[in-house]
């Protein structure tokens, strides 16, 4: 028996996420605030966080970077929570390390005060999957 | 087939008051203590012979031996752990997610045991036993391991929809760029569809064992229990 019911919160992240890949694929850029749902949504921080981790991909895999300044920037309320800072700082830091930048997670520790510990000191353990 | 599960001693059970959390292990092989690293190693071992010794059968285990999977399953853990991607659910254990990487490990060398069997029977062909072609078809044409398809296609059916097809590609042994590449996604969003399939197998696992546990109760209970599950797995 198929249940018709809200839809949980992953699949509606999912949504909002694979939409914006279209764009980029489409248009091979993309704005992510057009995809944003509005403020006050109970799950507006995890869905912008999760749009700027694909947006950096795109644009690091492009050879067109933007740094994680520039987010911060558009969207400084999400770099004050502690986790989604963390987050994105390890997107940025492993973008940078797959295009072959020689990086040190240090300089996140300085520049944002992010725990680094268990941050791959090589892009290896990047390209490994088991 | 399936081996019950062996009831844990008074001196298991006293130990595992005394030992730390796996939560509180992984925290410490994330800092690069060895020691923590060697508990948990020592903690799922036996579990895991276990596991890849029922799920291997007689043909593979004279391909290879429980302890080579082991250490492949152990391998990558560790690897993506220092990567920082496993987190132990608050008052959980590891379990769920070592199972999960035994089996996709364990597949991994059927798949590659069955190539090498094909290459054999080519070799067959080429030559002049007709027996030991025939001995091989046999063998090949015989599913040793139905359990272990009948476990994956069910829990693929309970699964959502969209995480079927990179669950399967993954299963062909795609890695996730590739999977990225095929599906039209970012990596990231494959990264965090196997994150969520994860806990989800997570809950399914514990769920299970909930099941076994309380199978005194009446059986309209655990169909219920059953059917709550399921229904979350469709919502989700």
């Amino acid at each position: 028996m198929q249940l018709q019911a809200v839809p949980a919160a992953e699949a509606e992240m999912d949504r909002i996420v694979s939409s914006f890949e279209r764009a980029w694929s489409t248009h091979d850029d993309a704005a992510l605030e057009e995809f944003l749902p509005p403020p006050d949504h109970l799950n507006f921080e995890a869905i912008l966080c999760e749009l700027i981790r694909v947006d950096l991909e795109m644009r690091w895999s492009r050879k067109r970077p933007r740094r994680l300044d520039d987010y911060q920037n558009r969207h400084p309320e999400l770099f004050c929570n502690a986790v989604m800072l963390n987050l994105l700082a390890f997107e940025e830091f492993r973008q940078r390390l797959l295009t072959g930048e020689a990086v040190n997670p240090t300089e996140y520790e300085d520049a944002y005060g992010v725990y680094t510990a268990s941050w791959p000191r090589s892009i290896e353990p990047l390209t490994r999957v088991g | 087939m399936f081996q019950t599960p062996s009831p844990i001693s008074l001196e298991d059970a006293c130990r595992a008051l005394e030992d730390p959390a796996d939560e509180e292990l992984l925290r410490e092989v994330r800092k690069g203590d060895q020691r923590a690293a060697s508990q948990l190693y020592e903690r799922y071992f036996r579990r895991l012979v276990r596991l890849t010794d029922n799920y291997t059968g007689p043909d593979l285990s004279t391909r290879f031996d429980a302890e080579d999977v082991i250490q492949s399953v152990f391998g990558s853990f560790f690897n993506q752990v220092r990567c920082g991607l496993y987190e132990v659910p608050v008052g959980g254990d590891l379990w769920p997610l070592l199972l999960v990487i035994a089996l996709q490990k364990i597949r991994r060398y059927r798949v590659r045991h069955r190539a090498a069997k094909r290459d054999v029977r080519r070799e067959c062909r080429q030559g002049e036993s007709g027996t030991a072609e025939r001995e091989l078809r046999c063998l090949e044409s015989a599913d040793p391991e139905p359990h272990l398809s009948l476990l994956a296609k069910e829990t693929l059916e309970l699964m959502p929809e969209r995480y079927r097809e990179i669950v399967l590609l993954r299963l062909e042994g795609y890695e996730h760029e590739e999977i990225a590449q095929l599906s039209g996604r970012s990596k990231r969003s494959i990264e965090r569809m196997f994150q969520e399939c994860r806990q989800l197998l997570q809950e399914m696992i514990r769920e299970n064992h909930n099941a076994i546990a309380g199978r005194s109760g009446s059986r309209s209970r655990d169909g219920s229990h059953r059917q709550q599950f399921r229904t979350r797995l469709v919502n989700t």
